[in-house]
């Protein structure tokens, strides 16, 4: 009996320590799942497609019997807004003469045009909800960080991306799509890049190493997203 | 008891292995390319490739000469923007050979042609192509030893063309054209190395060269008919090859070179007729009707045949197969389109000829019979006509009213000025082959 007791003892001892140290495993096990979720979770840089729109001309179509022109796309030009102050043709404003104070007009009246006049207001005001930094054709009236800078480094990068006319045809160019990767220090400059994966087409992945070369520098990123993008940053070109 | 025993070893190790499995995952998670925060660029600028081409170093007079040939080689194949080399910071002149693609990015430089030349019987050309792209070592590198400068510039060039589009430029080709009222005259493709290839005393008109470059064919009135006559491209007696009634014109050799394909009169109309090109016998009437049928076009294969006629009310062209045959017409816009010629790329087909405008101006033109469409090569330059292909398919050559001649090309529309003088009936001859 004495003996039993003493395996018993030692059983139970064993028993709880093991206990103890799987616990505490299956805590980390969850404490490391659960980061790993908030890592793979954190917001990724989008990009915003950019829609353009071109207007037909007023005019008399051309005979399609002729042979073709070359069209060259012309560049937009802002018209010339003529205010109708400024033209010296125009006829003067007429200006609305005081009007005496209708006597008829009851204060109920009165107090719901005023109110009328605040709701139309605040209406107008709701309109023109935006961000100093925006796009007169955006919609959104906020932008988050990761987006913003992301669309920072997608402006540097293409003002510097030529894929060269003439080696790359236009139906070639078509099916090209090619990704670098690079490594965005704090101070915005351009480090380790390197193809990722490549076209197949040297020309056309040459254009695109070009572009990161010739950028060299890009906007610090902004503190909320540095850690992000210290860690690298895949870039896709496509026509 | 030994249940518990044995239970808390097992569950340490399933939880150690568990948690082997989980911390590499995570740490793949961050090391795949794929996994990354990505931002897709489109729409690329479309511009030609920015070239820098500094000046070469050695030699200082065969140097300035060596870069000025390449500057404008490189110019004429319209593709590529030389940049100005005015532009270029002293510590890019002063790099020789060498190359620092951080450097040549700030200048814009897509690329760049470094160059060494050292003078002598036998000059030294060192030739070097850097791809601000691919770092800071050449991509290709080249040493040239030969007596003429503008050749071993010629074949360096074509050798980066080769390197930059997969195929081999044609530096060093010629091009043969008619002067009014004046010999056969050709140059190079660059406007340079002039040679006169008839002593006739009488208009020399339409030539073409044979498919190796061996011999041109052109019309001649010395005997106040228009005659047809051959003569060897490197010098030598022309010979009369038909001098039958009326018109004997329009020659074009057939890609064996042994046939001549033109356009004769003697049986009161004009049509189509393949003779012998030495002995000038009939071979065959290809074309049989009412209309007049003229300026004739093999295509690359061999198997088809390009031509202007009338049969329909107004000159276009048409296609029909070499030996005669159904003529399918490929031109159905403006009342006034001749001069085809067949694009030498079996991969394209495509024919080049001239057409006249609704303001009465000719232009060239291009008729993609695969994509079924045609394209305007040059507009509001005054009138442009008798275009030819280069023997590589890239390039047109034209004559124009602005005087001389002039090459384009047909992706980029790049248009060069290559010959002032007196020109009309260009015709491109085949490739060189200036092997190193």
């Amino acid at each position: 009996m004495p003996e039993e007791k003493v395996v018993f003892r030692h059983a139970s001892r064993s028993l709880s320590g093991g206990i103890v140290a799987t616990v505490a495993l299956h805590g980390g096990l969850v404490f490391l799942m659960y980061w790993s979720s908030r890592v793979e979770a954190s917001p990724e840089p989008q990009v915003r497609e950019l829609i353009t729109t071109e207007l037909v001309k007023l005019g008399k179509p051309r005979d399609k019997f002729w042979l073709p022109k070359i069209s060259r796309p012309q560049r937009s030009r802002p018209v010339d807004a003529i205010k109708v102050a400024d033209d010296p043709n125009a006829a003067p404003t007429p200006k609305d003469a005081p009007k005496p104070e209708d006597a008829e007009i009851s204060d109920k009246l009165r107090s719901a045009l005023s109110r009328a006049r605040t709701l139309q207001d605040v209406d107008l005001e709701d309109d023109e909800e935006g961000q100093l930094t925006g796009s007169e054709l955006g919609t959104a009236s906020e932008a988050r960080a990761g987006d913003e800078y992301a669309t920072k480094v997608n402006l540097a990068i293409r003002a510097n991306w030529n894929v060269p006319v003439g080696l790359i045809p236009d139906d070639q160019l078509a099916a090209l799509t090619a990704t670098v990767r690079i490594r965005i220090e704090s101070d915005g400059s351009i480090k380790d890049a390197g193809m990722h994966k490549g076209s197949g087409n040297n020309t056309f992945d040459d254009s695109c190493m070009q572009a990161i070369t010739a950028t060299a520098q890009v906007p610090p990123p902004p503190a909320e997203v540095k850690a992000m993008w210290a860690k690298g940053v895949g870039i896709v070109f496509k026509k | 008891m030994i249940l518990h025993r044995s239970l808390s070893p097992f569950l340490l190790a399933a939880s150690l292995v568990t948690l082997g499995l989980t911390l590499p995952n995570t740490a793949s998670a961050q090391a795949t390319g794929d996994d990354l925060p990505q931002i897709t660029i489109t729409d690329p600028n479309r511009n030609l490739l920015k070239l820098g081409i500094p000046n070469a170093s050695g030699d200082a007079a065969l140097a300035t000469e060596a870069s000025g040939i390449a500057r404008r080689n490189f110019v004429l194949v319209g593709l590529f923007q030389v940049l100005n080399p005015v532009s270029f910071p002293p510590a890019l002149q002063a790099e020789g050979l060498g190359f620092s693609s951080a450097l040549w990015s700030q200048v814009g430089a897509q690329a760049v042609i470094k160059l060494e030349v050292v003078g002598g019987d036998q000059k030294t050309l060192k030739g070097r192509l850097y791809q601000t792209g691919r770092g800071d070592k050449a991509t290709f590198a080249k040493d040239y030893r030969g007596g003429d400068l503008r050749m071993l510039v010629h074949v360096f060039t074509n050798d980066i063309i080769k390197e930059l589009t997969g195929e081999t430029g044609v530096f060093g080709s010629r091009i043969v054209f008619a002067r009014p009222k004046r010999e056969l005259m050709s140059v190079g493709m660059d406007g340079e190395h002039p040679a006169v290839h008839t002593n006739m005393r009488s208009d020399c008109l339409l030539p073409a060269y044979s498919p190796t470059g061996d011999r041109i064919a052109f019309t001649s009135y010395l005997s106040r008919t228009p005659d047809l006559w051959v003569v060897p491209s490197r010098g030598g007696r022309a010979s009369r090859v038909s001098k039958r009634e009326g018109m004997n014109t329009g020659a074009v050799f057939t890609p064996d070179g042994g046939s001549i394909i033109l356009t004769m009169s003697f049986a009161g109309n004009a049509e189509l007729y393949r003779i012998d090109a030495k002995t000038g016998a009939i071979q065959k009437r290809l074309t049989n009707n009412p209309g007049i049928d003229s300026s004739p076009a093999v295509s690359p294969d061999g198997s088809q045949l390009a031509f202007v006629s009338n049969r329909q009310g107004t000159p276009q062209v048409f296609v029909m197969p070499i030996g005669g045959g159904d003529a399918k017409r490929i031109t159905f816009r403006g009342n006034y389109n001749q001069t085809p010629r067949w694009n030498p790329r079996k991969d394209k087909q495509q024919i080049a000829f001239t057409g006249r405008d609704e303001k009465g101006t000719f232009d060239v033109f291009v008729a993609d019979l695969q994509k079924n469409e045609i394209l305007r090569m040059t507009q509001n330059r005054k009138s442009n006509f008798d275009p030819a292909w280069s023997p590589d398919g890239r390039l047109l050559v034209y004559a124009s009213s602005r005087g001389g001649l002039f090459v384009i090309n047909p992706e980029t529309l790049n248009e060069e000025h290559v010959w002032k003088g007196n020109a009309r009936s260009p015709f491109w001859g085949p490739a060189p082959s200036l092997g190193q």
